[in-house]
């Protein structure tokens, strides 16, 4: 057993796993949404920009998944775990369902999730030393991507015209489901009682609907994040068969990949699945 | 955690230093810790019988470069945190720039053939410990990058050109042709350059 895995409860263990990998979900899913910008960004140095940040987001899915692969200690590395599952055991948030869309929904997707994103890093507390270390490592990388978001949503909200019209009309669309980022993760209070989080989950999203308020409010847009936190996104199974971390809150809330998610995945796992077991 | 080939050498005592074996220790593999004999801590030697401290393998380190920045070392870059000197293995703690730096493969194999002339297992491993900060560049470092034409890590108002030292700069891109590094221009001697964030 490794380090990560000793010294917690095994209930405080499988919450944090599944924790772990919604979160590590997360960021390879928009990381690699993200990077189908590389090469037709809208200019040369957005092209650079968002290949940037998807390494970056790619990054911390791969510390992330190291760091669950110690904790469920079930053989499988960090490539096994991003890539072996199929498109319905994914446990990212309903948010990243969406495909990229159009640079406005793009640039609306980022600013949902990253100040989403922050909320939630911002929740993490040292119950976990090595998820506590790893958090503060990418907290400093993840300023760059919401300071990146927030000089688009000005540009796009301030423009007028057309781009104000499909910035905004991305905002309505993903709104409903942007909570999900925050969703209360099963054995919240476990996580909480081990100081693994500092917050619930639901004090994350009072905070993340207030920061959006205060960035659209003065550009004049006004949209509606629901109450209370969203449910997450694809279907349960995720973590390992026969793992309480996997089955979780089994069926609940979850429902079926989108075409968009599918398609994705499609792409994200073909080198793999050409060769599976190969060494790359 | 992987685990190194088992060599068969000479037993004479445990560590590094009476190694002399007629096959060169593998030192590409990392190798998990034998139980030290119980012999007095006595000074861990290379294979020329001088002995090996942390501070004779930082110097070694000076050798190895980031593949993204091949003139400054990594020491320089304060990427080594710990050099632990066992009587059986060298353990280096390295600390990434970005957590998804691709270079840290490279960067691991350069350290284990960088100290490989000391003729000890080498176990270098990256670690989020302690957050890598563009601080730990040392003084030097920031000498060595500026010289080859890298702004050395500031706040946007504080970026002076590389070239000409002119405070006339703009930031074009917050992102760069790598993860740790931002793209600017110079206004007086217009000269694109690219400059470290300060993380």
């Amino acid at each position: 057993m490794t380090a990560a895995a000793i010294a917690l409860d095994s209930r405080v263990r499988a919450a944090l796993a599944e924790f772990v990998l919604s979160m590590a979900d997360d960021e390879f899913v928009i990381g690699f949404s993200d990077s189908e910008w590389t090469g037709i960004a809208p200019i040369l140095e957005e092209d650079v920009a968002m290949s940037s940040i998807a390494q970056d987001e790619l990054g911390h899915a791969r510390a992330l998944y190291e760091l669950l692969a110690g904790l469920l200690d079930d053989g499988r590395d960090a490539d096994a775990i991003a890539y072996d599952r199929e498109p319905e055991a994914y446990r990212h948030a309903r948010l990243l369902d969406h495909g990229r869309g159009d640079w406005a929904m793009t640039m609306a997707r980022r600013l949902l999730y990253e100040t989403a994103d922050a909320a939630r890093l911002a929740s993490i507390g040292e119950g976990s030393p090595p998820l506590a270390e790893l958090v503060a490592k990418i907290r400093r990388e993840e300023r760059y991507h919401v300071m990146h978001v927030l000089a688009w949503t000005d540009r796009l909200a301030r423009a007028g015209g057309e781009a104000r019209a499909r910035f905004i009309a991305a905002l309505e669309i993903l709104a409903p489901d942007a909570g999900s980022v925050l969703a209360s993760p099963d054995g919240e209070s476990a996580l909480l009682d081990a100081g693994v989080l500092s917050r619930p989950m639901a004090d994350a999203a009072s905070a993340w609907r207030s920061e959006v308020a205060t960035v659209l409010g003065p550009l004049g847009i006004t949209i509606d994040l629901g109450q209370g936190g969203a449910p997450r996104g694809a279907a349960a199974g995720g973590a390992a068969e026969g793992d309480t971390a996997a089955r979780g809150a089994a069926g609940v809330d979850r429902r079926e990949p989108t075409e968009a998610f599918r398609w994705l995945w499609g792409e994200f796992t073909s080198v793999r699945r050409s060769e599976p077991g190969a060494t790359w | 955690m992987a685990l190194g080939r088992v060599h068969v050498r000479p037993s004479v005592r445990a560590g590094c230093d009476v190694v002399i074996p007629a096959v060169p220790i593998d030192a590409t593999r990392r190798i998990t810790a034998a139980a030290p004999s119980a012999a007095a801590p006595s000074p861990v030697r290379d294979a020329t019988r001088r002995i090996i401290t942390a501070a004779s393998v930082r110097d070694l380190l000076r050798s190895v470069a980031d593949p993204e920045i091949p003139t400054v070392s990594i020491v320089d870059l304060g990427m080594v945190e710990a050099i632990d000197v066992l009587p059986d293995r060298i353990t280096i703690e390295l600390l990434p720039t970005f957590v998804g730096c691709p270079a840290q493969q490279v960067i691991r194999e350069s350290v284990i053939e960088a100290l490989a002339p000391l003729g000890c297992p080498v176990a270098a491993e990256f670690s989020f410990r302690v957050p890598w900060t563009s601080d730990r560049i040392t003084p030097l470092g920031r000498e060595r990058l500026e010289a080859s034409g890298f702004a050395p890590p500031a706040e946007p108002a504080d970026v002076r050109c590389p070239y000409c030292a002119s405070a006339r700069v703009a930031m074009d891109s917050a992102f760069g042709p790598t993860q740790c590094r931002s793209l600017f221009y110079c206004r007086d001697c217009r000269q694109p350059f690219e400059a470290f964030k300060p993380v």
